[in-house]
Protein backbone atom coordinates (compact mmCIF):
# COMPACT_ATOMS: atom_id res chain seq x y z
CA UNK A 1 0.00 0.00 0.00
CA UNK A 2 1.33 3.69 -0.75
CA UNK A 3 1.89 6.16 1.99
CA UNK A 4 -0.30 8.80 2.18
CA UNK A 5 1.21 12.43 1.21
CA UNK A 6 1.45 14.55 3.83
CA UNK A 7 -0.99 17.19 4.27
CA UNK A 8 -0.69 20.82 3.43
CA UNK A 9 -1.32 22.87 6.05
CA UNK A 10 -4.35 24.16 5.17
CA UNK A 11 -5.97 20.73 4.56
CA UNK A 12 -4.72 19.75 8.23
CA UNK A 13 -6.42 23.00 9.49
CA UNK A 14 -9.77 21.54 7.49
CA UNK A 15 -9.18 17.84 8.95
CA UNK A 16 -9.13 19.43 12.30
CA UNK A 17 -11.76 21.44 12.19
CA UNK A 18 -14.36 19.03 10.34
CA UNK A 19 -12.99 16.40 13.00
CA UNK A 20 -13.90 19.03 15.92
CA UNK A 21 -17.24 19.04 14.74
CA UNK A 22 -17.70 15.07 14.51
CA UNK A 23 -16.72 15.32 17.80
CA UNK A 24 -18.69 18.06 19.47
CA UNK A 25 -21.89 16.38 17.39
CA UNK A 26 -20.65 13.22 18.96
CA UNK A 27 -20.55 14.27 22.70
CA UNK A 28 -23.86 15.73 22.19
CA UNK A 29 -25.68 13.15 20.94
CA UNK A 30 -24.35 10.21 23.59
CA UNK A 31 -25.64 13.46 26.33
CA UNK A 32 -28.84 13.49 24.31
CA UNK A 33 -29.30 9.49 24.05
CA UNK A 34 -28.65 9.36 27.74
CA UNK A 35 -31.32 12.23 28.86
CA UNK A 36 -33.73 10.69 26.46
CA UNK A 37 -33.34 7.28 28.09
CA UNK A 38 -33.68 8.75 31.63
CA UNK A 39 -37.01 10.53 30.67
CA UNK A 40 -38.29 7.64 28.72
CA UNK A 41 -37.95 5.45 32.06
CA UNK A 42 -39.53 7.93 34.21
CA UNK A 43 -42.18 8.56 31.85
CA UNK A 44 -43.02 4.59 31.81
CA UNK A 45 -42.34 4.42 35.50
CA UNK A 46 -44.82 7.16 36.40
CA UNK A 47 -47.49 5.90 33.66
CA UNK A 48 -47.98 2.63 35.42
CA UNK A 49 -48.05 4.06 39.08
CA UNK A 50 -51.56 3.48 40.22
CA UNK B 1 -0.50 12.74 15.00
CA UNK B 2 1.69 13.87 17.99
CA UNK B 3 2.36 17.20 16.12
CA UNK B 4 -1.45 17.60 15.83
CA UNK B 5 -1.68 17.21 19.47
CA UNK B 6 0.75 19.57 20.48
CA UNK B 7 -0.42 21.98 18.62
CA UNK B 8 -3.66 21.65 21.03
CA UNK B 9 -5.62 21.51 18.03
CA UNK B 10 -7.66 18.58 19.74
CA UNK B 11 -10.09 20.72 22.06
CA UNK B 12 -13.71 19.53 21.31
CA UNK B 13 -15.19 22.84 22.47
CA UNK B 14 -12.97 24.98 19.38
CA UNK B 15 -15.24 27.89 18.35
CA UNK B 16 -13.72 26.84 14.71
CA UNK B 17 -15.72 23.49 14.54
CA UNK B 18 -16.25 22.66 10.59
CA UNK B 19 -20.48 22.37 10.77
CA UNK B 20 -21.01 22.25 7.79
CA UNK B 21 -20.19 18.40 7.23
CA UNK B 22 -22.95 17.96 9.89
CA UNK B 23 -25.11 19.96 7.47
CA UNK B 24 -24.84 17.06 4.76
CA UNK B 25 -25.41 14.50 7.38
CA UNK B 26 -28.26 16.26 8.31
CA UNK B 27 -29.50 16.35 4.16
CA UNK B 28 -28.99 12.96 3.76
CA UNK B 29 -32.05 12.74 5.81
CA UNK B 30 -34.08 14.63 3.79
CA UNK B 31 -35.08 17.10 6.31
CA UNK B 32 -38.19 18.59 4.08
CA UNK B 33 -39.54 15.55 3.44
CA UNK B 34 -39.51 14.89 7.25
CA UNK B 35 -41.56 17.59 8.38
CA UNK B 36 -45.19 16.34 6.35
CA UNK B 37 -44.11 12.72 8.22
CA UNK B 38 -43.76 14.39 11.03
CA UNK B 39 -47.00 16.32 10.97
CA UNK B 40 -49.27 13.41 9.97
CA UNK B 41 -47.51 11.21 12.46
CA UNK B 42 -48.11 13.95 15.47
CA UNK B 43 -52.13 14.11 13.78
CA UNK B 44 -52.37 10.49 13.94
CA UNK B 45 -51.38 10.45 17.72
CA UNK B 46 -53.50 13.23 18.64
CA UNK B 47 -56.64 11.95 17.00
CA UNK B 48 -56.31 8.61 18.46
CA UNK B 49 -58.57 7.65 21.35
CA UNK B 50 -56.58 7.15 24.54
CA UNK B 51 -53.30 9.32 26.36
CA UNK B 52 -49.92 9.00 26.11
CA UNK B 53 -47.40 10.41 28.04
CA UNK B 54 -45.82 13.75 26.67
CA UNK B 55 -42.61 12.53 26.91
CA UNK B 56 -43.51 9.59 24.96
CA UNK B 57 -45.47 10.81 22.61
CA UNK B 58 -42.14 13.48 21.60
CA UNK B 59 -40.16 10.39 22.00
CA UNK B 60 -42.87 8.62 19.36
CA UNK B 61 -42.82 11.40 16.55
CA UNK B 62 -38.27 11.98 17.12
CA UNK B 63 -38.62 8.41 16.39
CA UNK B 64 -40.93 8.10 13.06
CA UNK B 65 -38.53 11.62 11.72
CA UNK B 66 -35.96 9.68 12.19
CA UNK B 67 -37.12 6.29 10.14
CA UNK B 68 -38.38 8.43 7.36
CA UNK B 69 -34.45 10.26 7.49
CA UNK B 70 -33.13 7.08 7.60
CA UNK B 71 -35.39 5.31 4.60
CA UNK B 72 -34.71 8.81 3.02
CA UNK B 73 -30.44 8.37 3.85
CA UNK B 74 -30.81 4.60 2.53
CA UNK B 75 -32.50 5.52 -0.50
CA UNK B 76 -29.99 8.55 -1.59
CA UNK B 77 -27.03 5.60 -1.24
CA UNK B 78 -29.21 3.30 -3.60
CA UNK B 79 -29.62 6.06 -5.71
CA UNK B 80 -26.08 7.54 -5.89
CA UNK B 81 -25.94 7.02 -9.71
CA UNK B 82 -29.46 8.56 -10.86
CA UNK B 83 -28.85 11.83 -8.28
CA UNK B 84 -25.59 12.61 -10.06
CA UNK B 85 -27.47 13.08 -13.14
CA UNK B 86 -30.01 14.81 -12.20
CA UNK B 87 -30.11 18.79 -11.81
CA UNK B 88 -32.27 18.39 -9.17
CA UNK B 89 -30.36 16.08 -6.89
CA UNK B 90 -26.83 16.70 -8.31
CA UNK B 91 -25.81 18.47 -5.27
CA UNK B 92 -26.67 16.09 -2.65
CA UNK B 93 -23.90 15.04 -0.44
CA UNK B 94 -23.28 11.44 -1.76
CA UNK B 95 -22.89 12.71 -5.89
CA UNK B 96 -21.32 15.71 -5.00
CA UNK B 97 -18.52 13.85 -3.13
CA UNK B 98 -18.77 15.34 0.28
CA UNK B 99 -20.16 11.80 1.64
CA UNK B 100 -18.39 8.59 1.79
CA UNK B 101 -21.44 6.21 -0.06
CA UNK B 102 -21.09 3.81 2.87
CA UNK B 103 -20.67 5.81 5.57
CA UNK B 104 -23.96 6.99 4.31
CA UNK B 105 -25.68 3.31 4.40
CA UNK B 106 -24.18 2.40 7.93
CA UNK B 107 -25.62 6.17 8.90
CA UNK B 108 -29.08 5.19 7.47
CA UNK B 109 -28.98 1.46 8.61
CA UNK B 110 -27.62 2.37 12.44
CA UNK B 111 -30.47 5.20 12.48
CA UNK B 112 -33.41 2.71 11.33
CA UNK B 113 -32.75 0.24 13.92
CA UNK B 114 -32.46 2.66 16.50
CA UNK B 115 -35.57 4.64 15.35
CA UNK B 116 -37.70 0.98 15.57
CA UNK B 117 -36.07 0.27 18.97
CA UNK B 118 -36.33 3.20 20.36
CA UNK B 119 -40.36 3.31 19.58
CA UNK B 120 -40.66 -0.16 20.72
CA UNK B 121 -39.39 0.57 24.14
CA UNK B 122 -40.48 3.85 24.57
CA UNK B 123 -44.50 3.06 23.38
CA UNK B 124 -44.90 -0.58 22.16
CA UNK B 125 -44.34 -3.57 19.99
CA UNK B 126 -46.54 -2.78 17.43
CA UNK B 127 -45.75 0.71 16.57
CA UNK B 128 -41.91 -0.27 16.49
CA UNK B 129 -43.15 -3.29 14.05
CA UNK B 130 -45.26 0.01 12.05
CA UNK B 131 -42.06 1.27 12.00
CA UNK B 132 -39.72 -1.02 10.91
CA UNK B 133 -42.64 -1.47 8.46
CA UNK B 134 -42.66 1.49 6.44
CA UNK B 135 -38.96 1.65 6.51
CA UNK B 136 -38.85 -1.24 5.04
CA UNK B 137 -41.31 -1.14 2.73
CA UNK B 138 -39.74 2.80 1.06
CA UNK B 139 -36.18 1.39 0.98
CA UNK B 140 -36.84 -2.31 -0.75
CA UNK B 141 -40.85 -1.92 -2.49
CA UNK B 142 -40.39 1.67 -3.52
CA UNK B 143 -36.56 2.88 -3.76
CA UNK B 144 -34.80 -1.17 -5.29
CA UNK B 145 -37.83 -2.45 -6.38
CA UNK B 146 -40.59 0.02 -7.80
CA UNK B 147 -38.51 2.85 -8.76
CA UNK B 148 -36.71 2.40 -11.71
CA UNK B 149 -38.85 -0.39 -13.05
CA UNK B 150 -42.71 1.26 -13.29
CA UNK B 151 -44.12 4.18 -13.72
CA UNK B 152 -46.43 3.04 -11.18
CA UNK B 153 -43.73 3.86 -9.12
CA UNK B 154 -45.07 6.34 -6.79
CA UNK B 155 -48.88 4.66 -7.06
CA UNK B 156 -47.54 1.95 -4.98
CA UNK B 157 -44.33 3.53 -3.28
CA UNK B 158 -46.54 6.07 -1.87
CA UNK B 159 -47.90 3.92 0.83
CA UNK B 160 -44.42 4.80 2.64
CA UNK B 161 -45.45 7.98 2.90
CA UNK B 162 -48.66 7.34 4.48
CA UNK B 163 -47.63 5.29 7.25
CA UNK B 164 -46.70 8.00 9.73
CA UNK B 165 -50.79 9.22 10.70
CA UNK B 166 -50.81 5.26 11.11
CA UNK B 167 -47.44 4.93 13.94
CA UNK B 168 -48.80 7.84 15.97
CA UNK B 169 -52.09 5.91 15.85
CA UNK B 170 -50.47 2.58 17.05
CA UNK B 171 -48.03 4.60 19.67
CA UNK B 172 -51.14 5.15 21.50
CA UNK B 173 -53.75 2.55 20.96
CA UNK B 174 -51.39 -0.28 20.14
CA UNK B 175 -53.50 -1.22 17.28
CA UNK B 176 -55.58 -0.48 14.04
CA UNK B 177 -58.86 1.38 13.30
CA UNK B 178 -60.57 2.90 10.55
CA UNK B 179 -59.83 6.15 10.91
CA UNK B 180 -55.87 5.84 10.64
CA UNK B 181 -56.68 3.12 7.66
CA UNK B 182 -58.24 6.23 5.96
CA UNK B 183 -55.53 8.22 6.72
CA UNK B 184 -53.53 6.18 5.13
CA UNK B 185 -55.49 5.96 2.46
CA UNK B 186 -55.74 9.68 1.65
CA UNK B 187 -52.06 10.30 2.06
CA UNK B 188 -51.90 7.09 -0.37
CA UNK B 189 -54.20 8.52 -3.24
CA UNK B 190 -52.76 12.36 -2.71
CA UNK B 191 -49.07 11.01 -3.54
CA UNK B 192 -49.51 10.15 -7.39
CA UNK B 193 -50.78 13.73 -8.15
CA UNK B 194 -48.62 15.27 -6.09
CA UNK B 195 -45.38 13.89 -7.22
CA UNK B 196 -46.74 13.69 -11.23
CA UNK B 197 -47.48 17.37 -10.99
CA UNK B 198 -43.78 17.83 -9.82
CA UNK B 199 -42.32 15.38 -12.68
CA UNK B 200 -44.59 17.34 -15.14
CA UNK B 201 -41.60 20.11 -15.17
CA UNK B 202 -38.53 17.36 -13.82
CA UNK B 203 -39.57 15.70 -16.29
CA UNK B 204 -35.96 15.92 -18.44
CA UNK B 205 -34.25 15.15 -15.03
CA UNK B 206 -36.40 11.97 -14.66
CA UNK B 207 -35.38 11.19 -18.37
CA UNK B 208 -31.86 11.59 -18.28
CA UNK B 209 -31.83 9.36 -15.48
CA UNK B 210 -33.60 6.81 -16.94
CA UNK B 211 -36.32 6.94 -14.18
CA UNK B 212 -39.32 5.65 -15.54
CA UNK B 213 -41.82 8.32 -14.21
CA UNK B 214 -45.28 8.42 -15.99
CA UNK B 215 -44.75 12.00 -18.25
CA UNK B 216 -41.27 10.01 -19.67
CA UNK B 217 -43.24 6.68 -20.64
CA UNK B 218 -47.03 7.34 -21.02
CA UNK B 219 -46.37 11.10 -21.79
CA UNK B 220 -47.53 14.55 -20.40
CA UNK B 221 -50.86 14.43 -21.63
CA UNK B 222 -51.77 11.42 -19.81
CA UNK B 223 -49.50 12.29 -17.28
CA UNK B 224 -52.28 15.39 -16.85
CA UNK B 225 -55.15 13.06 -17.40
CA UNK B 226 -54.19 10.70 -14.19
CA UNK B 227 -53.67 13.73 -12.29
CA UNK B 228 -57.20 15.01 -12.72
CA UNK B 229 -58.63 11.26 -12.08
CA UNK B 230 -56.33 10.83 -8.67
CA UNK B 231 -57.68 14.20 -7.57
CA UNK B 232 -61.56 12.94 -8.31
CA UNK B 233 -60.94 10.37 -6.14
CA UNK B 234 -59.14 12.03 -3.39
CA UNK B 235 -61.69 14.66 -2.97
CA UNK B 236 -64.87 12.77 -1.44
CA UNK B 237 -61.49 10.06 0.00
CA UNK B 238 -60.96 13.32 1.82
CA UNK B 239 -64.38 13.95 3.19
CA UNK B 240 -64.99 10.41 4.18
CA UNK B 241 -63.73 10.51 8.07
CA UNK B 242 -67.06 13.14 8.45
CA UNK B 243 -69.36 11.00 6.40
CA UNK B 244 -68.43 7.80 8.50
CA UNK B 245 -68.65 9.63 11.73
CA UNK B 246 -65.26 9.45 12.54
CA UNK B 247 -64.59 13.54 12.35
CA UNK B 248 -66.74 16.18 13.02
CA UNK B 249 -68.37 19.11 10.86
CA UNK B 250 -65.41 21.53 10.50
CA UNK B 251 -62.98 18.99 9.39
CA UNK B 252 -65.76 18.00 6.67
CA UNK B 253 -65.79 21.40 6.03
CA UNK B 254 -62.23 22.03 4.91
CA UNK B 255 -62.10 18.60 3.13
CA UNK B 256 -64.69 20.00 1.30
CA UNK B 257 -63.29 23.05 0.21
CA UNK B 258 -59.78 21.82 -0.18
CA UNK B 259 -60.69 18.92 -2.28
CA UNK B 260 -62.71 21.39 -4.63
CA UNK B 261 -59.64 23.58 -4.98
CA UNK B 262 -57.11 20.76 -5.33
CA UNK B 263 -59.73 19.59 -8.35
CA UNK B 264 -59.52 23.23 -9.66
CA UNK B 265 -55.67 22.57 -10.05
CA UNK B 266 -55.94 19.46 -11.45
CA UNK B 267 -58.43 20.68 -13.76
CA UNK B 268 -55.92 23.69 -14.49
CA UNK B 269 -53.06 21.01 -15.40
CA UNK B 270 -55.62 19.21 -17.40
CA UNK B 271 -56.83 21.95 -19.60
CA UNK B 272 -53.13 24.12 -19.50
CA UNK B 273 -52.27 25.59 -22.85
CA UNK B 274 -50.30 22.51 -24.84
CA UNK B 275 -48.66 20.95 -28.00
CA UNK B 276 -50.05 17.91 -29.41
CA UNK B 277 -48.03 15.72 -26.78
CA UNK B 278 -49.26 17.54 -23.65
CA UNK B 279 -45.86 19.38 -23.06
CA UNK B 280 -47.28 23.15 -21.55
CA UNK B 281 -46.38 25.63 -23.53
CA UNK B 282 -46.82 28.01 -20.21
CA UNK B 283 -43.53 26.80 -18.24
CA UNK B 284 -45.79 24.18 -16.41
CA UNK B 285 -47.37 27.33 -14.46
CA UNK B 286 -50.38 24.86 -13.36
CA UNK B 287 -48.63 21.60 -12.62
CA UNK B 288 -46.33 24.29 -10.18
CA UNK B 289 -49.54 26.00 -8.72
CA UNK B 290 -50.85 22.71 -8.02
CA UNK B 291 -47.35 21.16 -6.97
CA UNK B 292 -47.52 23.90 -3.92
CA UNK B 293 -51.81 23.49 -3.81
CA UNK B 294 -51.71 19.53 -2.79
CA UNK B 295 -48.74 20.33 -0.09
CA UNK B 296 -51.40 23.03 1.55
CA UNK B 297 -53.99 20.39 0.52
CA UNK B 298 -52.38 17.90 3.04
CA UNK B 299 -51.04 19.69 5.82
CA UNK B 300 -54.82 21.88 6.03
CA UNK B 301 -56.50 18.63 5.85
CA UNK B 302 -54.28 17.06 8.41
CA UNK B 303 -54.51 20.69 10.97
CA UNK B 304 -58.32 20.31 10.46
CA UNK B 305 -58.95 17.26 11.40
CA UNK B 306 -56.47 17.54 14.65
CA UNK B 307 -58.74 21.17 15.74
CA UNK B 308 -61.82 19.23 14.89
CA UNK B 309 -60.81 16.46 17.06
CA UNK B 310 -59.60 18.70 19.98
CA UNK B 311 -63.05 21.48 19.73
CA UNK B 312 -65.12 17.67 20.11
CA UNK B 313 -62.88 16.98 23.08
CA UNK B 314 -63.65 20.06 24.46
CA UNK B 315 -67.21 19.98 24.16
CA UNK B 316 -67.29 22.83 21.57
CA UNK B 317 -68.38 20.68 18.46
CA UNK B 318 -70.70 17.88 18.45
Amino acid sequence: MMPAAPMTKEEEAAFLRRRRGRNIAMILGLIALVVVFYLITVAKITSTLP
Amino acid sequence: MSDLIRKGAASPFDASADWSELRDWIALLKPRVMTLVVFTGLVGMLVAPGSIHPVLGTVAIFCIALGAGAAGCINMWYDRDIDAVMRRTIRRPIPAGRIEPGAALAFGVFLAAFSVVMMGLATNAAAGAWLAGSILFYVFVYTMWLKRRTPQNIVIGGAAGAFPPVIGWVAVTGGVDTLPLLLFAIVFVWTPPHFWALSLWAHDDYQRAGVPMLPVVAGAKETRRQILLYTLLLAPLGLAPTLLGLAGPLYGAVALLLGAGFLHHAWRVYREPQDLSGVSLTGDKAARAAFRFSLLHLAGLFAALAVDHALRVAGVLG
